[in-house]
């Protein structure tokens, strides 16, 4: 930060020039706290969640959702609330909601190698324990390389790219694929997203008609606004704040309710700071005894 | 069977339309016809930069990121443009006789980066300052490329960076912030809105979305190629034409978005 | 031969690659989109073939600084040379199944937890950026600011527990003036990336081929 005065500081300037480290200890302080005492504040639910739920609400028992998990377990702060609140709506919600009627899961990872982790830890346990069975109810073909011309080349031809499944499997011995060739045989598809994921999608399959959700990190959002607004992506869970909605919508409130109260603790620190170094500046800029340059 | 694919015919003919512009433009270049450019603020901020490094004896550190791909996917061109950002401060470099330093996060990479310094500081005529070290692979794994990138950048205590390419959103804050804390001036680029909005809370220069594209054609400092940028303009002002065009016709109620999806 | 070492052979092999690929995106002729797979794949498989090359840059880059003793960067590079043994080598067993105890246990306990401390890292800078760069020094920054904190007041619950106005003009500047710069930036690009693509086919633009 270059060489810093001899001069002893005003507290106007301390306030303006405050160590960075400090936030950090105040950033610890105002997350662990609401885990210890939770604040309790009620979540609304946005647009973007409802139309996701309501999306996949609406969609006939049979239809094909083609999963793409395109993130991988250091995104699991973010999207992990989101995943988890829609694999319990998939396997368990859904069925409930329509007289035991299952949607077909084709899962794969196009973004991101480590999704196959993800799938591991968060997809196919929830699966297997609603019992679903795998090859009739879901399929899971790994990671695929190749990014958005693998995805690009998957709409208009899936048998071509999905050959196998992960555990070697010749597609057309695979129930739930059956029929499944190219994008008018897909519903929509969902992408858990830590990498840019949905942009393809929506250029390659909304771009075709097919409705694409996300369940993204957070500085995605505003780009996926976009796409949102336009019609191109039918639906947003937007980090834990998403996560958290969904999980109220699904009616198993997880660990994204449980982190919400942090997200309003954590924004009001920043606000703070952000007050108290315009106090600093504006102290040092107006008041006469404060030795401005 | 059409022999174009539906849904795409559209996008190509738009596409016909800016390559027939760009080369008209490049064209016109050719027989002497530049159109003036205004420079960009970014590419004074590199000369900048580049002198501080001279005056402070510390090496210039440029990347271009990871961005989810390497150049032969859809990332390349951003790598592309970097890599010809990456060119133009090897050249100043030289001049100055600062250490330009290149951390890659694919391999692909490494002769591509090699070659634009080695080129650039053989055309100053110190050809004996470029050092192996000066182009490193770091990793292919995004998190493990930002941390070697942040602690190499700490541990050498660079004088500038440039983070020039392809850069995540979540990359661009986490290879940004240190170089704020060690005092290194930071000059950034990517198209990539989110990025964008990351880049400008830390770096001292941005190259907004296109303008990195320009970036690479001010570093070629061939007029030739800055002549595309009018190609560029050209297209745009048909394109805001056509806003106001679909805007009234949507009002009046006809369906001219349907025309877009043949 | 000096042809061959030109710079033309290199530009003219880009050109015939990326236009097959271009035009196969548009066309439904089966061949033409058969030889732009092709072409795709056997760039998959090169750029798989320089990972070599990277394994060789950063041993050669580490164990320099190892035996030069760099100062700072030394102890680092011992732990990478270590870890990165030990990773390869075990990975080489159970390939398949990805099952060796060594490698699941480096992965789980030194990857997987440093992977997502990096993720958490974020936060703090997050906080550090906004308190340091978030200052009305103009008419332009305090549009930013002000922008900034209904957005933060809108994602957070407590900005709806505050006033329920916060989230209405939150949306209202990601649903409007946020959607269309987004918008302008990404036609912008498009654009731009046609043309540099353009400029790369053309031969202008030779930075890939070391300028």
């Amino acid at each position: 930060m270059g060489t810093e005065s001899k001069k002893p500081r005003s507290v106007w300037e301390r306030l303006e020039h405050m160590d960075p480290r400090i936030s950090y200890w105040l950033l610890i302080f105002v997350i662990v706290v609401p885990f210890l005492r939770p604040l309790g504040l009620p979540i609304s639910i946005s647009k973007e969640t409802q139309s996701f739920y309501n999306t996949l609400d609406a969609l006939r028992p049979g239809s094909v959702v083609l999963f793409d998990i395109s993130s991988g377990p250091a995104a699991y702060g973010e999207i992990g609330p989101g995943s988890i609140a829609m694999m319990e709506y998939v396997t368990v919600v859904y069925p409930g909601r329509h007289e035991g009627g299952r949607l077909r899961i084709a899962i794969v990872s196009g973004g991101e190698a480590e999704g196959a982790i993800m799938y591991e830890a968060y997809a196919r346990p929830r699966l297997e324990k609603a019992g679903f069975q795998y090859g009739a109810d879901y399929a899971w073909f790994g990671f695929i390389a190749g990014g958005e011309t693998m995805v690009a080349r998957l709409a208009d031809s899936i048998p071509s790219l999905l050959r196998n499944d992960f555990f070697g499997t010749t597609i057309d011995k695979l129930p739930v694929m059956k029929g499944v060739s190219n994008y008018k045989d897909v519903s929509v598809v969902i992408v858990w997203d830590s990498v840019d994921a949905t942009a393809w999608y929506v250029r390659h399959w909304g771009a075709k008609g097919v409705r694409v959700g996300t369940v993204c990190v957070a500085v995605e959002i505003p780009a996926y606004i976009t796409f949102y607004r336009s019609g191109e992506v039918f639906g947003i869970i937007g980090s834990s704040r998403g996560g958290a909605e969904l999980e109220l919508l699904v009616g198993k409130p997880g660990v994204g309710v449980a982190t919400t109260d942090t997200l309003s603790t954590s924004h009001l620190l920043v606000i703070i700071l952000i007050i108290v170094v315009h106090i600093g500046l504006l102290a040092r800029k107006y008041l006469p005894s404060t030795g401005k340059r | 069977m059409s022999i174009l694919v539906p849904g795409r015919i559209t996008g190509l003919v738009v596409m016909a339309i800016i390559v027939v512009l760009g080369i008209w433009a490049l064209e016109r270049a050719k027989r002497g016809k530049v159109r003036a450019v205004r420079e960009l603020a970014g590419m004074a901020g590199l000369r900048i930069a580049a002198g501080r490094c001279a005056e402070m004896g510390r090496p210039f550190f440029h990347t271009t990121g990871h961005g989810g791909g390497g150049l032969y996917t859809a990332r390349g061109p951003q790598h592309m443009a970097g890599i010809a950002i990456l060119g133009y401060i090897a050249r100043l470099c030289a001049k100055l006789g600062v250490k330009a330093v290149s951390l890659t996060a694919f391999p692909e990479l490494i002769p591509v980066t090699e070659d634009t310094i080695r080129m650039a500081y053989l055309g100053e005529g110190k050809a004996d300052q470029v050092k192996p070290d000066m182009v490193r692979f770091l990793s292919s794994y995004a998190l493990a490329f930002k941390q070697g990138y942040i602690g190499q950048l700490t541990r050498e205590k660079a004088g500038a960076a440039s983070l020039c390419g392809a850069i995540w959103p979540s990359d661009a804050l986490h290879m940004s912030e240190p170089g704020v804390i060690i005092g290194a001036m930071q000059i950034g680029g990517a198209i990539d809105t989110d990025t964008l909005s990351m880049l400008a809370l830390t770096c001292d220069y941005v190259f907004l979305g296109e303008e990195l594209y320009a970036a690479g054609a001010f570093a070629s400092e061939n007029p030739t190629q800055l002549s595309v940028m009018f190609a560029s303009d050209i297209v745009k002002i048909g394109l805001v034409l056509l806003m106001i065009f679909g805007f009234i016709l949507s009002s009046a109620g006809v369906k001219i978005a349907q025309l877009f999806t043949i | 031969m000096s042809w061959i070492r030109g710079k033309d052979v290199p530009v003219g092999i880009v050109f015939i690659c990326g236009l097959i690929v271009t035009v196969a995106y548009f066309i439904n002729v089966p061949a033409v989109v058969g030889v732009s797979e092709a072409i795709q794949t056997w760039a998959v498989v090169i750029a798989g073939f320089a990972i070599g090359l990277g394994v060789v840059n950063m041993v050669v880059f580490h164990s320099d600084s190892i035996r030069k003793r760099a100062s700072g960067q030394w102890p680092y590079s011992v732990v990478f040379l270590v870890i990165f043994v030990a990773q390869t080598v075990s990975g080489f067993f159970d390939l398949a199944a990805l099952k060796n105890p060594v490698y699941v246990w480096l992965y789980s306990n030194i990857f997987s937890p440093l992977a997502e401390a990096m993720y958490a890292i974020l936060g703090f800078f997050i906080v550090s950026a906004a308190y340091r760069a978030m200052r009305v020094r103009n008419i332009e920054t305090a549009f930013v600011l002000v922008s900034g904190l209904l957005v933060m007041l809108t994602n957070a619950p407590i900005g709806a527990a505050i006033w329920e106005g916060f989230p209405i003009l939150g949306k209202w500047i990601l649903d409007v003036p946020t959607t269309a710069g987004n918008r302008a930036i990404f036609i912008g690009t498009g654009i731009g990336t046609i043309l540099l693509g353009l400029r790369i086919l053309l031969g202008y633009e030779r930075g890939y081929i070391g300028g």
